[in-house]
């Protein structure tokens, strides 16, 4: 097998217990698995699809040379599982395999390419895969390509923070900072570096300097309300300790900053008293913050734009009008960032020209019709209109 | 029809007859004839017809809009002023023919259609008429004689030739006449191709549904309803379905996916201000609004000459 070389191993998508079957009107779910093989430079990557009947969601796994190296869960609603699971499932598992051939695709195009930004939105949709050193070999290159790209930086800082390498990731956000002091997310980052490696005073220092830039920043409280706590006694009440004072503040202000405003975690801030009340509190506010995450949004969005720059004569109606459906979710349950609407409207873009295109086959049907013929030409004029466009803007 | 958009349509129609686009008046004229207001219907698409004489189709619409009305014997006339500066029109003939069946002048209908297939022989939907007005003749007579034969025969070669037109292969009405033509039962065949008649106007005037997109369209309202979009095209597909395959009908399709197009560039636009609007610093966001604004500028003239 060549080093460069994506082979696939489409052949294999099997369910591995064939004991399915549909009976009396309902679906027999028990043991849906799909599994499917990649292979690119040496490795090998499986990609496994399981149905849980106890819990009822699935499970997304991937193996890299037979080591789990992530695993993400996909809950179905009501309308899904009344229309069919085991589709469903399967649409999820050919949805990840297809994935894989684009990212493997792109890593290709981009080789030999000179743009930086293209190789740390490639890393962050590795990273959100949690395929790490595929993830750090990309913002390495980014870093070589475009020596002043704060963002890879940051990106590889945090990598290096996932797989433990900590000097190393505090190494990355201070070149990131200095190419650019004035983001909050790089200090933040370079806060939990600090908290990581227990230096408390310096992590204090950095997310204090955070809230100075973005004084809305959840995740600074609940880590500034984390240093806090950690430095405390832990013993006796809240309010015998300036410590717990402290965080038990952050929290509230993390709380008050926060979307999702949690009843129970309202009533915990209230019952609040010793410090493992403190701790239960500060582990509620982070699974809330966990489930309003935006790295994973963020990081289709690099994977989308990627594909708009470099791999936009294989974008598919269908999985675009997904992304489409997907992003203005997000935005409407208030995740309302700038960037997420840029990325929004590029998939507008592109998205319109498949209708531009429809509309011309219609037209075409016509074509000895006196209307079509002009109608033809100014549909020409405006699908060049929109190439122009679409080649001019910067996804 | 929902009372605010009924008060936006007369809007439009105030601002329409100041001097704008034929197209509109032609979609109007539609409108009204939908809400029985044959009169302003009538007015609508005379008014299209003088905006815009050359274009042929439009008489065709003119036809069919004065169907059952007085205003027939007006749509004649303008048809006939139109033949006087172009002649050798088959569409206007063609038109002239249809208004003629519509008034049961069945003589000179066939002449007008005669004259039409000279200049295009190929056209079906003017064999049919002429074979409609054959059997409309045939049946007129109460019994059957030798001069009728002629009748008979043309009648019968007239449909064959039409019936290689998608729209007739498709339709139970258009088979079951001419089964009925051939075992010479001529009333029961004028009903059914009657109905076959009534039913070619759906191939050359366009749902109402979708005159009221276009206007939305045309008129320049930034909100064009999604909902009203899908209702529209899910009519048009019905009818592409169903055998009644006519190029009228994929223009129209094509015009709603033109609309939709643009709904998403408008879409794509308003979310560009809005990321500007959250981060006045998004350089990336500013020059791309930047972008798609003069991708604006430069589609809106063409979108005007749009042919609907």
């Amino acid at each position: 097998m060549g080093t460069d070389q994506v082979k696939n191993q489409n052949l294999r998508l099997k369910e591995v217990e064939s004991k399915n079957s549909i009976s009396g009107g309902e679906e027999n779910l028990e043991g849906i698995c799909f599994e499917q093989r990649k292979f690119f430079r040496d490795n090998i990557y499986l990609i496994q699809t399981e149905y849980d009947q106890d819990d009822k969601f699935a499970q997304i796994r991937i193996f890299k040379n037979g080591k789990l190296t992530s695993s993400k869960k996909v809950r179905f609603s009501k309308e899904e599982m009344k229309k069919g699971l085991r589709k469903r499932v399967e649409t999820f598992h050919r949805i990840e395999c297809s994935l894989f051939d684009s990212v493997f695709k792109l890593y290709k195009k981009l080789e030999n390419l000179k743009d930086g930004v293209a190789h740390h939105n490639l890393g962050e949709v590795f990273l959100g895969m949690d395929l790490l050193d595929e993830a750090r070999e990309q913002f390495h290159k980014a870093i070589s390509k475009s020596p002043d790209l704060s963002l890879a930086y940051n990106s590889l800082g945090l990598t290096c923070l996932k797989l433990g390498e900590k000097d190393q990731a505090l190494k990355s956000f201070e070149k990131a900072l200095k190419s650019n002091p004035l983001y909050a997310d790089y200090l933040n980052n370079y806060g939990c570096a600090f908290l990581e490696k227990k230096m408390y005073d310096k992590a204090i220092q950095q997310f204090e300097k955070a809230l100075e830039l973005n004084p809305r920043y959840q995740d600074v409280y609940l880590n500034l309300g984390f240093c806090y706590l950690i430095r405390s006694t832990g013993k006796g009440e809240i309010f015998s300790d300036q410590n717990q004072i402290l965080a038990l503040n952050y929290f509230k202000k993390a709380y008050k900053v926060s979307l999702r405003k949690d009843q129970r975690i309202g009533r915990a801030i209230q019952k609040a008293i010793t410090w493992e009340d403190l701790s239960r509190l500060y582990m509620l506010l982070k699974s809330n913050l966990e489930e309003e995450e935006t790295f994973t949004i963020k990081s289709m969005c690099d994977y989308f734009n990627l594909r708009f720059k470099y791999d936009q004569d294989a974008l598919d109606e269908k999985e675009l009008g997904d992304y489409l459906i997907l992003l203005n979710r997000k935005i409407t349950e208030g995740r309302n960032y700038p960037d997420l609407r840029a990325g929004l409207s590029t998939a507008y873009l592109f998205y319109s020209r498949f209708f531009i295109r429809l509309a011309q086959e219609r037209f075409l049907e016509e074509k000895e019709e006196t209307k079509s013929v002009p109608n033809l030409q100014i549909i020409g004029k405006l699908e060049e209109n929109l190439d122009d466009l679409l080649s001019a803007i910067n996804p | 029809m929902e009372k605010d958009k009924f008060l936006k349509i007369n809007a439009w129609s105030q601002k329409i007859k100041e001097g704008c686009n034929s197209a509109l008046n032609s979609l109007l004229a539609v409108h009204f004839e939908s809400q029985n207001d044959y009169e302003e219907a009538f007015s609508q698409i005379a008014l299209a017809v003088k905006k815009d004489s050359q274009n042929k189709n439009l008489y065709q619409k003119l036809v069919w809009i004065s169907q059952g009305t007085e205003k027939l014997n007006q749509a004649k006339k303008l048809i006939e002023s139109a033949l006087s500066k172009t002649p050798e029109n088959d569409v206007l003939r063609k038109s002239l023919g249809l208004a003629y069946i519509l008034q049961g002048e069945y003589l000179f209908a066939i002449k007008n259609l005669r004259i039409s297939l000279k200049f295009n022989e190929k056209e079906k939907i003017t064999h049919f008429l002429l074979g409609y007005c054959f059997l409309a003749l045939l049946e007129g007579n109460s019994n059957f004689s030798g001069s009728d034969c002629n009748l008979f025969n043309s009648a019968q070669e007239e449909f064959q030739k039409s019936e290689n037109l998608p729209f007739f292969q498709g339709d139970s009405d258009f088979r079951e006449g001419k089964r009925y033509l051939n075992e010479r039962y001529f009333s029961k065949s004028l009903v059914k191709m009657e109905s076959v008649l009534q039913r070619i106007k759906e191939l050359q005037v366009e749902p109402v549904s979708f005159c009221y997109l276009a206007l939305s369209f045309l008129m320049d309202e930034k909100e064009v309803d999604q909902n009203q979009l899908d209702s529209v095209m899910e009519e048009l597909r019905e009818r592409s379905g169903q055998g009644k395959r006519y190029p009228e009908i994929h223009n129209h399709m094509g015009l709603c996916f033109l609309i939709f197009w643009r709904k998403l560039l408008l879409e794509a636009q308003n979310q560009l201000r809005l990321a500007v609007e959250k981060d006045v610093k998004f350089q990336k966001a500013k020059t791309n609004l930047i972008f798609v604004e003069s991708l604006e500028k430069k589609n809106s003239p063409l979108i005007k000459d749009l042919r609907f």
